[in-house]
């Protein structure tokens, strides 16, 4: 397998298409997946119910849930946070 | 697994935000030889798939269920110091936007999910990785499982974590043998799935680009690619 990356740090074609494959696997765990998503309590709010801590718990308010849409707008955010930061931190031109 | 507010007393809140700001510090500087510009794209990826991952619950008993934490999976496949971002990102999100976690609460779940469950699963699939037989002529599969057995491990640990937290710090007086085996016996269960998903997704990853797999170095004969300026590995 060959590739010429030059003096551009974009991705090559061959470097696109698993990066595409991995996001359209996300965004159907997002989208599709999570809606047979079981709702009943994690192992933690399970834990904190039976032993009576989960009264303690303090909600705030969400922006967004997880419901539709706006999960995916939580998923475009995260990729493009972490995207620029590791983009920021990584050894150049390796 | 996500802590909310209430759960946890201020000045230990405080502590594990003492405690995930430096992890966050000393991952800034150690991601730094782990990512580079092949690497890079992989972290926003696997962050984002942790996210999508989080949001997929599965049952695990009658009326309880879990979710991947993918500490050890982000570690297994951009390296620990990278995965710690990685988890502080999607915590991070999750927290402010989604109101899933707390916010005085961020610290403790950072530690927890992105320091415990990262360093702890990272290492025992080290451990696992030397540990298992090796045949020579297959040795790709050795990568997969003993990630699935590093993330097995990390979510009680990570249970464990929170219990400890919460008997030198939290808001109801529970012994801490009783929170233990409560915390860590139904996380066993949670771990099997995160064993499972860990192992398929690095299996995958493996499969379609062995040489970005930061826990196959070395593991794993990676394809030479040829660039301008040299071979690279």
């Amino acid at each position: 397998m060959s590739r010429s990356t030059g003096l551009s740090t974009a991705p090559s074609r061959a470097g696109r298409s698993w990066w595409l494959l991995g996001l359209g696997v996300a965004l159907l765990i997002a989208g599709v997946v999570s809606r047979f998503a079981s709702s009943a309590p994690d192992g933690l709010e399970r834990v904190a119910e039976d032993h009576g801590i989960a009264a303690n718990a303090v909600e705030h308010h969400a922006l967004l849930s997880y419901d539709g849409s706006s999960a995916l707008v939580g998923l475009g955010i995260v990729l493009v946070l972490t995207s620029a930061l590791s983009w920021a931190v990584r050894t150049r031109g390796r | 697994m996500h802590v909310p507010d209430g759960f946890i007393s201020a000045p230990w809140s405080l502590a594990t935000g003492v405690v995930a700001a430096g992890a966050v510090a000393l991952a800034l500087r150690g991601a730094r030889r782990e990512l580079d510009d092949r690497t890079a794209p992989l972290a926003g990826l696997v962050a984002t798939f942790v996210f999508a991952g989080q949001m997929v619950n599965f049952p695990v008993a009658a009326g309880t269920s879990g979710h991947l934490l993918g500490g050890t999976l982000a570690a297994v496949l951009v390296g620990p110091w990278t995965a710690t971002l990685c988890l502080t990102v999607v915590l991070l999100v999750q927290a402010l936007l989604f109101a899933d976690g707390g916010l005085t609460a961020l610290g403790t779940n950072i530690t927890l999910m992105g320091v415990i469950g990262v360093w702890v699963g990272y290492a025992v699939f080290r451990l696992a990785a030397r540990a298992l037989p090796r045949p020579r002529a297959r040795q790709r599969p050795v990568v997969p499982l003993a990630a699935g057995i590093g993330g097995f491990v990390s979510v009680p640990a990570a249970a464990a974590g929170f219990a400890l937290l919460f008997a030198i710090g939290g808001s109801a007086p529970i012994a801490l043998s009783t929170l233990m085996s409560a915390m860590v016996g139904v996380h066993l269960a949670i771990g099997l799935g995160e064993a499972v998903i860990t192992a398929l997704v690095v299996g995958s990853v493996l499969a379609v680009r062995p040489d970005l797999v930061h826990g196959a170095r070395g593991l794993v004969s990676a394809p030479v690619l040829v660039t301008h300026g040299g071979t690279a590995r």
